[in-house]
């Protein structure tokens, strides 16, 4: 007790000091852990069964259609195991989930309109060139709504918004044989809610992949 | 006497203006607190009191007379037309009916009715007299036959019965032997049809093969029900069902086919998407609308020569009125812009005097009638959003959905008296039409 008695003005004062020291700015977030250090033991071939099952779970997920989260497993199989078969293989694949991803982007539309935005745009120009490289593709391009106006207006505004995506990549010289233009209104909401943010997120363009490979 | 019957006309009028569901008890409930709320723009007409006296039934038909009883009870309170008293179980009638007493009660009419078995064999026989009280005289009689109580056409039987008095009464036929289709949700984004009888009872799944279902439109002769629906890649079929044979014709298939409706003389009108837009065609004939403009939702008026539908020519869907022959589209439902003033879904009466539609007003749904030629707007629901009206064969009767915070549920509700009550407790039901009366044997 008396030991922490006689100690505590000094701890006092290095506490200050330490809150007064220096630099008002934040701290900088410390640099990311140093990567482990390289094994002593040769653990090459559970490196390698390791890596191989991240790329098997990214081509499931890139048949799925889930191009996001295969581009996240091999980009996480080339930074993590290095050196390996997968990793080596990883970057054309990669390059395909990116397309796929460009190919499946959704468009948005604001409130009772079907004109393509300049955000739209951008995605539909990626899709565009991702499509050009891939002309066995073939999409359904769905035209969805928020749940304001009537059931049945909503399922032709659905079409028109379809319709004018298709427009669009036609514009860009992609053959509109290539899409399906199909509505499905307001039953297919992507977020529940009777707000602006779950009508900004229902009204959109989806792109699903009827036929070809990525 | 005279003075106490207008004191009486002016308060049973006065009755017929009240908000409640009509009395008797809705067969489905859920009227929580009224969700909706009906505008103020009723006629404070006449209704008259009615006494609806206890089947005298012979003996082994007890249970029949107690089932016909109710029927014609519920079906006559649901004809918005009349007041009915209450009377005592108890009650018995014997001999000739004391019409000053019931008179003196309140009453106008009286409906007394009793079971015997025809002639040389057991067939029931339903004999139903009215009485005018305040004439003191037998305003009609009639025999009817009955089915059984467990043959499938009992109570709709029974439902032609109470439409015939109301007709003795008013010379204009009741809407109880008519039926309800609509679209009900499932629970894993899905729908199916339902077909209802409209006093709430005998709901009927129809199975349609589609994910999704819409729309569902009586033929004119209430045999067929069109409808459109949705597989799983988005492609649409519009079929036409025969309820009386179970057969299916699959009128045409492509990306969007929505709101079938019928002519007059039985032909199918519908809309179509084409080149990213929608136009109204009629089965075997071309399109009615034309350009750039999104038209759907026809609606006949009942001499076949004019169409209502809804249009967007200002990007904002209004309800348009045009001869079918061509000439200029007039819009009947308001308009202002840089509002959301949206109009959709119109139904034209089968007795042609109005049509009716659903408008944002204070950016919700309502229902509004009007006159064909665009006068005499009025508004007939407040609060809630409210949708899809079709009219009963009456005229006076209209169908609707309505949407509140636990879901959607159909209605049904008198232009005249503003009488409502809920049809389904779903909430999840919605696009109901509302049939011709129904043909015996069907």
């Amino acid at each position: 007790m008396r030991l922490s008695h006689r100690f505590a003005p000094t701890l006092l004062v290095a506490l200050l000091a330490a809150a007064c020291s220096g630099n008002p700015e934040p701290e900088p977030v410390p640099p990311p852990p140093p990567p482990p250090p390289p094994p002593v033991v040769d653990d090459s071939a559970e490196r390698e069964a390791a890596a191989a099952r991240l790329c098997d779970q990214a081509m499931a997920a890139m048949e799925e259609g889930d191009f996001a989260t295969a581009r996240r497993l091999l980009e996480q199989a080339v930074s993590d195991y290095p050196g390996t078969t997968c990793a080596e293989s990883a970057p054309a694949d990669i390059e395909r989930a990116m397309d796929g991803e460009a190919i499946v982007a959704r468009i948005h539309f604001d409130y009772n309109e079907s004109a393509i935005t300049d955000a739209a745009a951008a995605i539909l120009q990626s899709k565009a060139d991702a499509l050009r490289n891939r002309s066995g593709i073939r999409l359904r391009v769905e035209g969805h709504c928020d749940e304001r106006g009537s059931l049945e207006y909503n399922q032709a505004l659905g079409l028109r918004r379809a319709q004018a995506a298709v427009d669009y990549l036609s514009s860009l010289g992609l053959d509109a044989g290539r899409f399906d233009v199909v509505t499905f209104g307001e039953e297919m909401p992507l977020a529940r809610g009777s707000n602006e943010s779950a009508w900004r997120q229902n009204r959109r363009g989806e792109f699903v992949i009827t036929d070809g490979d990525i | 006497m005279g003075a106490s019957r207008v004191f009486r006309r002016c308060r049973v009028a006065a009755a017929g203006l009240t908000l409640a569901a009509a009395a008797g008890g809705a067969p489905l409930g859920g009227q929580e607190g009224g969700a909706l709320r009906l505008g103020l723009t009723y006629e404070a007409r006449y209704v008259p009191g009615m006494v609806v006296a206890p089947v005298t039934a012979r003996a082994g038909f007890e249970d029949l007379g107690a089932a016909v009883g109710e029927i014609l009870r519920t079906d006559l309170t649901y004809s918005d037309r009349f007041d009915i008293l209450p009377v005592p179980d108890t009650l018995t009638l014997s001999g000739p009916p004391n019409y000053a007493l019931w008179n003196q009660l309140g009453a106008v009419w009286l409906v007394t009715s009793d079971i015997s078995v025809a002639p040389g064999t057991q067939t029931p026989l339903l004999r139903v007299s009215l009485h005018d009280l305040v004439f003191g005289k037998l305003e009609n009689v009639q025999a009817f036959t009955l089915p059984s109580m467990d043959a499938a056409d009992f109570r709709m039987s029974v439902h032609r019965i109470s439409d015939r008095i109301v007709f003795w009464v008013t010379g204009e036929r009741g809407i109880a032997a008519t039926r309800i289709a609509l679209r009900r949700r499932d629970g894993d984004g899905s729908s199916h049809l339902l077909l209802i009888d409209s006093d709430g009872r005998n709901p009927r799944r129809i199975e349609t093969g589609g994910r999704n279902v819409f729309s569902p439109a009586f033929s004119p002769d209430a045999s067929r029900i069109a409808y459109t629906i949705q597989d799983e890649t988005g492609y649409f079929s519009l079929v036409e069902l025969n309820l009386i044979t179970g057969s299916r014709r699959t009128v045409s298939s492509g990306r969007l086919l929505q709101t079938p409706s019928w002519t007059p003389d039985g032909r199918l009108a519908y809309a179509e998407g084409v080149a990213g837009t929608t136009r109204v065609v009629v089965e075997g004939g071309g399109p009615l609308t034309e350009g750039r403009v999104q038209s759907l939702n026809p609606s006949f008026s009942p001499d076949g020569e004019s169409i209502a539908y809804e249009a967007d020519p200002a990007n904002e869907q209004q309800v348009y009125v045009r001869r079918v022959s061509g000439g200029p589209a007039r819009r009947i439902s308001t308009y202002h812009p840089r509002e959301d003033t949206n109009a959709a879904g119109p139904d034209w009466s089968p007795t042609g005097d109005r049509i009716a539609y659903s408008a944002l007003s204070d950016r919700r749904w309502q229902i509004f009638t009007v006159n064909p030629d665009g006068t005499d707007r009025r508004m007939l629901t407040r609060r809630g959003e409210s949708e899809d009206p079709s009219w009963a064969p009456d005229g006076r009767h209209l169908v609707f959905s309505s949407i509140d915070a636990q879901g959607s549920t159909v209605w049904i509700l008198d232009v005249v008296t503003g009488r409502s009550r809920p049809l389904t407790s779903g909430r999840l039901d919605g696009l109901p039409d509302w049939s011709p009366p129904i043909p015996p044997g069907s």
